[in-house]
């Protein structure tokens, strides 16, 4: 399921791209760069995949690309900063 | 196992392998062919991204590199009269071919990029690490070009800089942990 998650956004080292930073649950503020179709710059949101709920431990999403801070594009992110379709 | 020509070619015929734009002309006969034994190339687009040097470091259990190297990076168009890369000197680019390796069951392929071995002689590097491209991949590649050698390397847009290879993948991947969430039974059927 789609879903979107509230970030920061700012352009990007090439075009199509954007430099994005945002809270996890675990592993505090990671950043990626997540190509420009998936990202809604005036509105600071980053499209996710939202794959479940994690029993209040976060919700786990799939990153539109792979982030800097870990080796995993799965990460749990708080409840509050997910925005459904 | 490495994909032929053929098989590249047919892979796209199937939509198991989107490159878009479509590497044309396929046929050898044509010099501009794109396409080698075992490989299809792939073209320099016209964005170059600069890091620039300073009195830092990269820390990549920090978060905001992402953020941080797109502050401290200049980018540039490369002009018509091409971008001379200076020895020693890294930057970034990307393919102008954007590449789709859906996963199907069966029949997911991946792939790798590779330089080519003329401007390997040069001193070219366009990549030095990271070469898969992963199944369910979707995107231009990144290009992380550093000149080893000891003279200037004029690059062009549009020049065939790389090439990718293509693999049949073995098994059906898992994309993630939902994908198979709510199986119960072998044959991924929810239990009654």
């Amino acid at each position: 399921m789609s879903a979107w998650v509230k970030c920061s956004i700012e352009q990007g080292m090439l075009p199509g791209e954007y430099a994005v930073e945002m809270e996890t649950v675990d592993v505090g503020n990671i950043s990626l760069f997540a190509p420009e179709d998936k990202v809604r710059v005036e509105q600071k949101l980053m499209s996710v995949q939202r794959l479940h709920d994690g029993n209040g431990k976060g919700v786990l999403v799939r990153l539109p690309a792979q982030p800097f801070e870990i080796s995993s594009q799965n990460v749990r992110v708080p409840l509050r900063n997910l925005v459904n379709e | 196992m490495i994909l032929s020509n053929i098989e590249i070619q047919k892979a796209i015929d199937e939509g198991r392998l989107i490159i878009n734009p479509d590497p044309q002309p396929r046929s050898p006969e044509f010099s501009d062919c794109p396409y080698d034994t075992t490989a299809v190339d792939l073209h320099l687009a016209t964005s170059l991204s600069v890091p620039r040097s300073g009195a830092f470091n990269y820390d990549l259990s920090q978060g905001g590199i992402a953020t941080f190297l797109a502050r401290n990076s200049d980018h540039l168009q490369i002009p018509s009269t091409g971008y001379v890369l200076r020895p020693h000197l890294f930057v970034l680019g990307r393919t102008q071919e954007r590449i789709t390796l859906p996963i199907i069951a069966g029949q997911t392929l991946a792939a790798r990029i590779e330089g080519k071995s003329s401007f390997a002689r040069c001193g070219l590097l366009v990549h030095f690490t990271a070469p898969t491209v992963h199944a369910g991949f979707d995107g231009t590649l990144t290009l992380e070009m550093i000149n080893l050698g000891n003279a200037g390397i004029t690059l062009y847009e549009g020049t065939a800089i790389a090439q990718l290879i293509l693999e049949s993948v073995v098994g059906d991947p898992e994309e993630n942990p939902s994908q198979f969430q709510f199986q119960t039974t072998p044959a991924g059927t929810p239990e009654k």
